[in-house]
């Protein structure tokens, strides 16, 4: 009787733990859980099968097929997108392997970003172009299961975090990160693995995710520790 | 008896009349210290692959654009909630509901301010002004720039206030919410991107508006004239 009692009470608490362990979560380092949310900060893409869906499977389309080698290579290249791809825009001496705080933070980062990305993707479970069409798009630069979803571009989130984060390191290098970062998200839709509404999309929420960064004392307190790595390397 | 039934009706003419001589005014403004520059990001600069493929789409949806589009176009060029009489009902029209044509006046005003603040600042310019050669019958050419759209901003923050007093008809109305930005295309005066950045900006004005204690109480008075107007 005793033990039957105390089973009931144990049941609930084991309840909560598994969900908490379900759901994660351990607490994010810098962004506060849910923030920002992709589903209130993102108009949803264009309905499948629509007008606006079809011009956007179209120019999707356009510019895959019209793509010069060297842009398809530098999207190949870009697949394993890290903070050195916009070396070009810092300089030659910034490359990896030499500024382990600095690359802590991107990692750090890079994490939470995705898990801003997902959420979207999973909720509006948007077909990627080349899974839309296959026939059109025989050499897409990546080919992953369906349910690898489109929208909003994780890549171009990413881009454009780094790049805006990057920029508060290198100020003056502002405008070359910038280009760069919508350089990156717009060689996917060449690369034929997004559409331009998935491009513009990431770069909303990355544009939000680095206005909680930086609102956040524990992000600027490990960001300042980067920028000092940086300029006693540089 | 004669004379009653000609003053009545002329009577109420003239009360109709020194109503719209004196509108009801809005407790706005609503919004405060919104920065569409913080939540847009830039638009491609011109003539980058980017913008280029987004002027090409546009050439490829005005191209095909039909009559019935460039009317609707060309109709919508003053855009107001009427514009939503098709998905609401035949009962909303203009006159009849002077509390709720004052708080979307508000809301319109205080959105056009932040659109056109956004406009000046990137200074996009429009298909038909980028390339006159090839849009040349926009369906309605308008002077300011193009990014973002503030037809589209306004067909998403108007349909989602509306589904906020017609909540059973949200659907449709956010569906031509949707289509007030798209029908900018077709006519070739917005590029897409134009019309998602005005999606985002009008997701977000919603929002605020909504957040707004201001609002909800004359949102309050609009649902309760709405309902006793449509109450059988």
């Amino acid at each position: 009787m005793m033990k039957t009692r105390l089973l009931f009470l144990a049941l609930p608490l084991l309840g909560f733990f598994a969900t908490s362990l379900r759901a994660g979560e351990t607490p994010l380092k810098y962004l506060a859980k849910g923030q920002p949310d992709a589903l209130v900060l993102l108009a949803p893409p264009p309905v499948a099968g629509s007008p606006e869906d079809a011009a956007d499977l179209e120019t999707t389309f356009q510019a895959y097929h019209t793509a010069a080698p060297a842009e398809r290579a530098r999207g190949i290249d870009e697949i394993n997108l890290t903070i050195f791809h916009f070396a070009p825009a810092i300089g030659p001496w910034f490359a990896p392997g030499k500024f382990p705080k600095t690359e802590a933070l991107f990692k750090e980062v890079e994490a939470e970003t995705k898990a801003v990305t997902s959420r979207g993707k999973k909720h509006w479970q948007r077909i990627r172009p080349y899974h839309v069409d296959p026939a059109r798009f025989p050499n897409a630069i990546e080919h992953e299961k369906v349910t690898d979803y489109s929208y909003p571009s994780g890549h171009s989130t990413r881009a454009t975090v780094f790049a805006l984060l990057l920029a508060e390191m290198f100020p003056d290098k502002r405008e070359a990160l910038l280009a760069t970062s919508r350089d990156i998200g717009w060689r996917r839709v060449e690369g034929g693995v997004h559409f331009p509404t998935d491009i513009y999309a990431g770069r909303v929420l990355g544009q939000a995710i680095v206005r909680e960064l930086l609102a956040n004392p524990a992000f600027q307190q490990d960001l300042a520790e980067a920028k000092a790595e940086l300029a006693a390397q540089h | 008896m004669k004379f009653t039934r000609t003053i009545v009706p002329v009577f109420a003419g003239v009360l109709c009349l020194l109503s719209a001589a004196a509108p009801l005014r809005a407790a706005g403004p609503y919004l405060h210290g919104f920065d569409p520059l913080a939540l847009l990001p830039p638009p491609p600069p011109l003539g980058t692959a980017e913008d280029v493929a987004d002027r090409e789409s546009t050439l490829r949806i005005y191209t095909a654009r039909t009559p019935e589009e460039i009317a609707t176009g060309q109709s919508e060029h003053t855009v107001t909630i009427f514009a939503f009489t098709s998905v609401i009902g035949p009962f909303f029209q203009p006159g009849k509901l002077p509390k709720t044509e004052a708080l979307f006046a508000e809301v319109e005003a205080e959105t056009k301010k932040i659109v056109n603040h956004a406009k000046n600042t990137w200074k996009r310019p429009r298909p038909f002004v980028a390339d006159p050669a090839r849009f040349a019958e926009p369906g309605d050419p308008e002077k300011s720039p193009g990014y973002p759209s503030g037809h589209s901003t306004r067909g998403t923050v108007f349909a989602l206030l509306l589904a906020e007093i017609f909540p059973g008809r949200r659907e449709a109305i956010l569906a031509k919410g949707r289509d007030i930005g798209w029908v900018r295309v077709e006519i070739g005066v917005h590029t897409p991107l134009d019309i998602y950045a005005g999606r985002v900006l009008g997701q977000a004005l919603a929002r605020d508006f909504l957040r707004s204690p201001a609002f909800q109480a004359d949102l309050a008075a609009a649902r309760a004239e709405v309902a006793a107007e449509t109450k059988p």
